[in-house]
């Protein structure tokens, strides 16, 4: 029987990693990273692809567990409590940190049913109702679908299945959501609404994002880590934090040259 | 044009701008020294080219951030530039007010030793002008430091001049020039002013962290 995943004590931090390696086989994906990120604020992470970003907050809610090969060292403590502990759930570790991915893919089924799936899967099976209209009203979306909830969500925009997937996560009640690209597959309207979505939620969640569009990441965020690629003896490349601080500093007055290349576009 | 042409276009227009401003600041001085009204109204009627200079990196910058959203260092400098524009556009208000503070008080009969006082100041914020904008082109922190407390020396001068003017008496002509001489030197004490925050600014491209001199 694993142990609830439980919060030991308030902590400012929602996440504290250190010496972090995630690797796939013999290849390490991204290292050494150590970094503490705090609750109720918008973390961003960028970086050119290749530099282990999306990697590494797959292994903030133990998503990496369903890839073969797939290794975690060092420790990521999730509000005081080790996420590697064997004695982790990692079923729980994902109700409690969610996932919204670059392209929306909700289930084939009704907008309700997407919501209550997780529901279910989660026994909080009372007042479903109540849940799902609270879940597609804290995403945005409930006064869009409020007649149309038997509908397929696959008819829906895709700026609203983003939006419905957003909902499908918070639906279970996380305190932490990581959204990696949530707005790469959108157009500028539908990126706006999510972003405009972010700063409501992150009154009552924490969020991480992964994001390529360097202008989203200095809106959004409120703290902002750079990674980039160096190459090793073998010749393959591996991911390295290079830089993490508030966003303002970040794209006023960047420490490492490194940062000022890329987030000037003259990486490279 | 990539935005590190663009930016390097912005910051040659500002010293163009400067060249343009100094040249009308040493006119001016010289045309209240000389008491020489036709040089004055020379430098009354180029202020318009300062004004235009002044305009076009406005309008640069507002395309600028309106097309490339420059961050970290060239966020930094544009802005900058911009801002040190404004203050050189207002250096070159001084001009026009030497200009017609000079036409003025060319027949008024003011004392020697006031009329030295203001030529000396104009020379101090001409001195100033020019070294806060080698310091901004060169990116040389120690030399805008040293620039902005030269305004130490523009201000005891002012306060000089405010000591000593209350002791003068004399007929209607006398307190009219002196009126004049006394806000002459206010917008001097200002220009000064301007000069240090160029400094300022010039510290700011190098140390990335704003500080008041």
């Amino acid at each position: 029987m694993k142990t609830e995943l439980t919060t030991k004590k308030e902590l400012d931090h929602v996440f504290t990693v250190r010496d972090v390696s995630v690797s796939y086989g013999d290849f390490t994906a991204v290292k050494n990273v150590s970094m503490d990120m705090f609750k109720n604020n918008i973390t961003a992470f960028i970086g050119p692809s290749g530099c282990g970003k999306s990697t590494l907050i797959r292994s903030f809610n133990r998503m990496n567990d369903l890839i073969p090969n797939a290794a975690v060292n060092g420790e990521i403590n999730y509000q005081g409590i080790n996420l590697y502990d064997e004695e982790v759930d990692p079923v729980q570790v994902r109700r409690r940190i969610g996932m919204v991915f670059q392209k929306p893919n909700p289930f084939p089924k009704s907008i309700r049913e997407n919501i209550t799936f997780g529901l279910k899967v989660n026994n909080m099976t009372d007042n479903l109702d109540d849940r799902v209209e609270k879940a597609l009203t804290q995403a945005a979306l409930w006064d869009e679908v409020k007649n149309d909830l038997d509908k397929n969500a696959l008819d829906l925009s895709g700026g609203q299945q983003q939006r419905l997937c957003i909902a499908r996560t918070i639906a279970v009640e996380p305190d932490t959501i990581l959204m990696d690209e949530p707005c790469s597959a959108l157009d500028p309207v539908a990126t706006k609404k999510i972003e405009d979505l972010m700063q409501i939620l992150v009154k009552d969640f924490s969020i991480l994002i992964v994001t390529h569009n360097m202008q989203q990441a200095s809106r959004v965020s409120n703290y902002c880590a750079f990674f980039t690629t160096k190459a090793t003896d073998d010749g393959r490349r591996t991911g390295e934090l290079v830089e993490y601080s508030d966003t303002k500093t970040m794209f006023t007055n960047p420490s490492e040259s490194l940062t000022e290349e890329y987030i000037s576009g003259r990486f490279g | 044009m990539s935005l590190e042409q663009k930016i390097n276009k912005l910051e040659t227009d500002l010293h163009i701008m400067g060249t343009l401003v100094l040249d009308s600041l040493a006119s001016a001085v010289r045309a209240l020294e000389d008491k020489d009204t036709a040089k004055a109204s020379e430098v009354m009627d180029k202020d318009d080219e300062i004004d235009d200079a002044y305009m076009k990196i406005d309008q640069d910058w507002f395309e600028l951030m309106a097309t490339e959203q420059p961050v970290a260092s060239d966020l930094r400098l544009s802005t900058s530039i911009l801002q040190a524009s404004l203050h050189l556009e207002r250096l070159g208000d001084l001009s026009v007010y030497l200009g017609k503070t000079t036409h003025e008080i060319h027949d008024l009969p003011i004392p020697e030793s006031l009329h030295k006082i203001v030529v000396e100041m104009g020379d101090m914020v001409i001195d100033m002008a020019s070294s806060a904008l080698e310091s901004l082109k060169n990116r040389d922190a120690e030399l805008a430091l040293s620039t902005a407390r030269k305004d130490e020396l523009i201000n005891s001068l002012y306060n000089k001049m405010l000591k000593e003017v209350p002791n003068i008496s004399g007929n209607k002509d006398l307190y009219s020039g002196l009126f004049r001489l006394i806000t002459c030197v206010r917008t001097l004490e200002r220009g000064g002013d301007h000069a240090v925050d160029i400094c300022e600014l010039a510290s700011f491209l190098v140390t990335g962290e704003f500080k008041e001199f």
